[in-house]
């Protein structure tokens, strides 16, 4: 048995005592009916019933929290089941502090009904880990860690309530919630311990992990066992013990435990429950031991005892399954006659039949056993002798299909349904008759005869319009159409096939105007009209359309144009975004699917962005209800996830919030958690580029927020960088590289884009042809060479410069970068040589000329390009500028009359400069002489005039 | 005194036994609350007289619940309790065993003719039997009994039979006898049924003008059980008015009307709480609010079902509600539900 089920009359529900008005009372109700959708959107519109008392009102909230664990556990998808679950988490999590004692009774019973729900859908993908049907071992183990804190988190809570009800009278109000609380944290005690096997199941059978867990698992519901005796929930411990000691290959203690369970009177259905899971138990030790005809003693004689509405359930039916293999085990021993072997068969066969009709954790197999044992007695079970029999093997067969995708099951099903509509007399009822066609129209959608189905499905639709089975026809027939116009390349069959659909969606749309139906019909119509480009068409369906459907309409079609547009890059984006604007604006109040409204808030915010306005993009991104930031907590697994991460950390690091940005960055890594490596490199390029641009097109400083998330990005980024390509990797030491500049950790960025450029050298080396050119890597190894210099690391810089100077010695741009290294370098390790050689050059060839020129001949050459090339104007002046400042340097490091010879040098060269060229190459060129001439006449002792003392004489 | 007091116990048990006895004979009246016994000597259409130890006491019939006579046939009382609780064609089956050979007391053959008339006339109403037949048999009733005090109930009757066969204009003629009485109860009733006659033929601007009239009448004489079964007519006209408003799309004010019906409403009040929270149900279903109407049709079906009728048509609704919502397995069992319990009860509204 997979569900969790609450034993005994504890319930996470609300107490009968609290129903003092008739909101109260209509509250309780909705639950006891099983209606906890309503019981949400009661609690929503509480205000407005006359009769809620303003204490329910202002309790609404919180009973909220247990309606959505009750509502998302309703939900048949698995994935959207815990989206949700996950989704009321995040509520429970940031409830607000109850303002009464009932409201905080409310928080623990939603905390309990969580960790049930949670608990439930560990146990259900652990059964789907267990049976190969693809869900990881993985995604079992962290629901499994999920359901566990939960489990916890709602312990503590119902510990903190229990605490607060010391000593209260048994037989009030608070006495009778202080029983309920007791006993519900004993289940919840029990459960936590049992999840432990459970865990345990998923790993392989003879690991050691599975065996420690089983152990730890039986020593907790031991002492539970110890604890609980005298409780239903006390037996359940003992059974789950049980099972751990089978599993664990310790029979006798397994067998001692479900022993125990067996002899307990069995008065009440609640105990009779407990002893048929013990038999059930024992039955499968008995058939895994080849002890066969003990089972046909003991269990079998349970269940044949067991009163009639008991023999049906969800627990009996594993008793069922392990009789029925019991029987068809004796079946096959020699020493039974033909007679005997044929009566065990069969009633095997039933066995397993009940088995395979009740959902739980043997209902596969069990289907799978009635028809080997159906062989095995030569039934043929794919031949019907009249319609209902057909009808309901064709289900049965279609049931066991959608949970095993055994493919002989589809077929089994193909053929029963088949028979149903050839032997549908007019004692057949018409509603079954015509669900056997739309299910055989469903079957040949499934196996991808779409023009098969459509066929069908387009029947039942147009001929039988009141039936049940005619509105999920149509839908059928729709879907089927529109991929098959999809899938088909010859156009007249084509045309043909749009002419259908369109001819049938006119029909659906009118038939059924309301709802999914019409929805999906005019949808067709719409994507018709999208397809042949053709907006007159697209305007007369939205034209057409009842009122209440346009907007989803409008806003579909909004989406499907500008997703076209930023396909094809068109020129007509501003109209496309100013009607994806109004088809929004048009749809948020309406009734229609959030996603649609998130996609189209998310292009808005996207849009926003991009135009520079980061609080708009952040407004529409956090939009109440549909806002695609809301919707993150649900999914984080999908391209829209990502986009929306993407797009809110970009929207957040603008606009300066750090704690948001902060925030999304947690999301982002969310996202990242699901992606494998090359698309995480993928993503975060994508990621780190547009927040470059933005640093980039920043006409202020960039904002703090947006620096430092840029440095997250690339730190994230590293992480995943290994064989990354040329490209990339020069992107991030260059942004890096950036950073450092804007003053975010400046060394250890320029740390990090060194090693990058040095990565980008070594692998050009050994890896032919990573390089794009010769070309690129010379630019690399100039920028590897400025790294070096920044990092202090002047000799390896210099070599560098040398290498390229090697090369090619003309390059000026790397002669200015030389000189300047050998000036920081000389200034740094206070060498009057090296200020020298900054000026007259350095590291001769081996034709005895300098490769690094220095100063000096830097002036020279630019020189002679000044009158043509500006960049050499500038070469000039700054050479000249910085011979003056060498020399004065060195005036600095030395003493006496060298000293005093290097300042009137300086002074001299700054001199001829401004008897040369007295604008010394501009305003800003004009100062630092002027600043560096202050600084040469205060330390020679003079006024620190500047240039203006030259004017003097 | 030493001796009597020993014995007051037991004078006090033979007093009540002979009480027993007597009243099994006598006549009695039962009361909105309470009952008067003795010998009813004489009815008209507005009052009964019941003597008692030769002192007469006048009954108004808006303060009459219904009539027992002394000697009466026990099915007869069976048949009154059946017709109570919806049970008409029970009552119809235990009315017609009844020999009228064997009805000595003129008010019992009237009593036995008045109910034959009425349940003919309910099943015609549902549907399930011949509405002219029904009709002729309140008229005679009302030609040949004009004394009767059940008179008033025999033409509100008939009123409700020709709003069923779509005959607003003449039913609104007959509740008019009602609004012509002294009594300020039956002209609130006879204005609030005119007003729903009106209703259910899409007058609504003319109904809401009658559940007006019907919602300021006043008068000082309206005390204790009257008073309270007045003001549940009234509230049950403001009602009427609240579903006509929201037909003719006024919403707010008819929701303000039925909550402000059942903030006025007396707990123990649940067939006019079901019809508030069915009214509030049509408000929301007029404008289009689905889940707000299920909500509303959901408080009746849950907590105030008591009441065949308004338990009936919230059902109806919940039915189409369901459906609407894709709930095809609860809109089936609401219809089964209602096929079950309700099989004979017409439901009101679209």
């Amino acid at each position: 048995m997979v569900a969790v089920c609450w034993v005994g009359n504890a319930a996470f529900a609300s107490e009968a005592g609290f129903a003092s008005d008739t909101g109260e009372r209509f509250l309780e109700q909705l639950r006891k009916h099983g209606h906890d959708d309503l019981v949400l959107e009661y609690l929503d519109r509480v205000e407005s019933d006359p009769l809620a008392s303003p204490e329910l009102r202002q309790r609404a909230p919180f009973e909220r929290l247990s309606a959505l664990v009750a509502k998302a556990a309703t939900i048949p998808d698995a994935r959207q089941r815990i989206e949700s679950l996950e989704e009321a988490a995040v509520a429970i999590d940031n409830a607000p502090v109850p303002p009464s004692r009932k409201a905080a009774s409310a928080v623990v019973d939603a905390r309990g009904q969580l960790a049930l729900a949670l608990a439930d859908a560990a146990l259900r993908q652990a059964l789907a880990a267990r049976s190969a049907s693809g869900v990881p071992l993985s995604a079992a183990q962290k629901s499994f860690a999920t359901a566990q804190v939960r489990l916890a988190q709602a312990g503590d809570a119902l510990d903190a309530e229990l605490d607060q009800l010391k000593g209260v009278a048994p037989d009030s109000e608070a006495g009778a919630r202080r029983l309920d609380l007791r006993a519900r944290l004993a289940q919840l005690r029990v459960l936590s311990a049992r999840l432990l096997h459970e865990e345990a199941m998923v790993h392989p059978a003879g690991s050691s992990e599975r065996k420690k867990l089983n152990r730890q698992a039986a020593d907790r519901l031991a002492k539970l066992y110890e604890k609980y005796s005298k409780w239903v929930v006390g037996l359940y411990a003992h059974l789950y013990e049980g099972r751990c000691y089978r599993w664990l290959d310790e029979q006798t203690l397994a067998l001692g435990c479900f022993e125990d369970l067996i002899q307990q009177p069995a008065t009440t259905r609640e105990l009779r429950t407990v002893v048929t899971l013990a038999q059930a138990e024992m039955a499968a030790l008995w058939v895994e031991a080849g002890e066969t005809p003990r089972v046909l003693a003991g269990p079998s004689d349970w269940l044949r005892d067991l009163p009639g509405d008991e023999s049906t359930t969800g627990e009996t039916a594993v008793l069922h399954y392990w009789v029925g293999k019991a029987e068809a085990a004796e079946a096959a021993s020699d020493e039974k006659s033909q007679v005997q072997r044929r009566r065990l068969l069969t009633s095997a066969r039933d066995h397993f039949a009940v088995a395979g009709r009740l959902p739980g954790e043997v209902q596969a197999e069990a289907r799978l056993a009635w028809s080997e044992a159906s062989a095995a007695l030569g039934v043929d079970t794919t031949v019907p002798e009249s319609f209902d029999q057909a009808y309901q093997a064709g289900k049965e067969a279609l049931a066991t299909f959608s949970l095993t995708h055994a493919e002989e099951q589809g077929k089994a099903a193909r053929r029963a349904l088949e028979a149903a509509l050839r032997l549908a007399g007019n004692e057949a009822e018409p509603e079954q008759v015509n669900e056997s066609r739309y299910l055989l129209a469903w079957l040949d959608w499934n196996t991808g005869a779409d023009r098969h189905a459509a066929a069908k499905a387009r029947y039942v639709a147009q001929r039988f319009t009141d039936d049940p089975s005619a509105e999920p026809s149509a839908r059928l027939a729709l879907a089927a159409m529109e991929r098959l116009l999809q899938q088909t390349k010859e156009t007249s069959q084509a045309e043909k096939t749009r002419d259908q659909l369109l001819e049938f969606a006119k029909f659906a749309a009118k038939q059924w105007p309301e709802g999914e139906t019409a929805d999906a019909a005019y949808a067709a119509l719409l994507n018709n009209a999208l397809r042949s480009g053709d907006d007159a068409e697209a305007e007369r369906v939205l034209a057409e359309v009842a009122d209440e459907q346009r907007p989803v309409l409008a806003l579909r079609y909004g989406l499907a144009k500008w997703e076209k547009a930023i396909r094809d890059k068109g020129s007509d984006r501003r109209k496309l975004r100013g009607r994806l604007q109004e088809a929004y604006a048009a749809a948020v109040d309406s009734e229609i699917s959030e996603r649609l409204l998130s996609t189209a808030a998310l292009y808005l915010a996207q849009e926003a962005l991009a135009a520079g306005d980061a609080s708009a993009a952040i407004q529409l991104l956090d939009t109440p209800h549909h806002g695609p930031a809301a919707l993150l907590n649900r999914s984080v697994n999908d391209s829209f996830a990502q986009q929306t991460v993407l797009t809110l950390v970009q929207a957040t690091a603008i606009a300066d919030d750090p704690s948001r940005a902060k925030q999304s960055l947690k999301q982002l890594d969310k996202v990242l958690a699901a992606l494998a490596e090359d698309q995480q490199r993928r993503v975060l390029l994508t990621l780190g580029s547009k927040l470059r641009k933005a640093i980039d097109l920043s006409s202020d400083p960039p904002a703090s927020s947006l620096l430092l998330t840029t440095g997250k990005v690339l730190a994230r980024l590293e992480k995943v960088m290994e064989n990354s390509d040329w490209n990339t990797t020069l992107w991030v030491a260059q942004t890096e590289l950036k950073l450092g500049e804007l003053g975010l950790d400046n060394e250890a960025r320029v740390r990090i884009a060194s090693g990058a450029f040095q990565t980008l050298l070594d692998r050009s080396a050994s890896e032919p042809g990573f390089a794009p050119s010769t070309t690129s890597v010379l630019a690399v190894r100039l920028q590897l060479a400025q790294c070096d210099r920044q990092l202090g690391k002047y000799r390896e810089a210099i070599k560098g410069f040398e290498h390229l100077l090697a090369k090619r010695s003309a390059m000026l741009e790397v002669q200015v970068a030389a000189a300047q290294t050998l000036q920081e370098w000389g200034v740094k390790s206070r060498s009057p040589e090296r200020l020298e050689d900054s000026i007259a050059g350095t590291s001769p060839s081996k034709q005895g000329k300098n490769l690094v020129w220095g100063w000096s001949k830097i002036a020279a050459v630019a020189a002679r390009g000044v009158a043509t090339h500006p960049a050499h104007q500038k070469a000039f002046f700054e050479a000249w500028l910085n011979v003056a400042r060498s020399r004065y340097l060195v005036g600095t490091l030395t003493t006496g009359p060298r000293r005093d010879e290097q300042f009137r040098k300086a002074t001299n060269t700054i001199r001829a400069m401004v008897r040369q060229h007295s604008d010394l190459g501009g305003e800003e060129m004009r100062a630092q002489f002027d600043q560096l001439l202050r600084e040469i006449q205060t330390a020679s002792g003079t006024q620190a005039q500047g240039l203006s003392a030259f004017k003097k004489h | 005194m030493k001796t009597l007091l020993p014995l007051t116990p037991f004078c006090v048990g033979i007093f009540l036994i002979l009480f027993a006895l007597q009243a099994g004979a006598q006549d009695r009246i039962r009361l909105l609350s309470g009952s008067v016994s003795g010998e009813i000597t004489q009815t008209t259409r507005l009052e009964v007289t019941i003597e008692k130890k030769g002192e007469e006491t006048v009954v108004p019939i808006t303060r009459i619940r219904s009539l027992l006579f002394g000697g009466e046939p026990s099915v007869l009382s069976q048949a009154r309790v059946n017709i109570e609780n919806g049970g008409y064609k029970t009552a119809q089956k235990k009315l017609a065993s009844i020999s009228k050979e064997s009805l000595k007391k003129r008010l019992v053959r009237q009593d036995v003719a008045y109910y034959q008339a009425l349940c003919l006339a309910k099943l015609a109403i549902a549907g399930e039997s011949d509405p002219a037949e029904a009709g002729r048999a309140l008229r005679a009733f009302a030609r040949e009994h004009g004394d009767s005090y059940h008179y008033y109930g025999a033409v509100r009757t008939m009123g409700d039979l020709l709003v069923a066969i779509d005959r607003p204009d003449d039913a609104i003629k007959l509740y008019g006898r009602l609004t012509s009485t002294p009594y300020v109860s039956m002209q609130v009733r006879g204005e609030m049924l005119s007003g729903r006659a009106l209703q259910a033929a899409g007058r609504h601007a003319e109904a809401i003008a009658r559940f007006d009239v019907a919602l300021r009448l006043k008068s000082d004489e309206l005390t204790g059980d009257v008073a309270e079964r007045t003001g549940r007519q009234q509230l049950a006209a403001q009602l009427g008015k609240a579903e006509s408003l929201a037909i003719t799309g006024e919403i707010d004010s008819a929701l303000e009307l039925t909550s402000e019906v059942l903030r006025k409403c007396d707990r123990g009040a649940t067939t006019l709480l079901a019809a508030a929270y069915n009214t509030r149900g049509r408000c929301y279903e007029e404008s289009g609010r689905s889940t707000d109407a299920m909500l509303a049709y959901l408080h009746t079906d849950l907590l105030f079902s008591s009441d065949t009728a308004t338990h009936a048509e919230a059902l109806h609704h919940l039915a189409a509600l369901w459906k609407k919502a894709g709930k095809r397995e609860e809109a089936k069992e609401a219809n089964n539900e209602l096929q079950r319990r309700y099989g004979n009860t017409k439901k009101r509204g679209p």
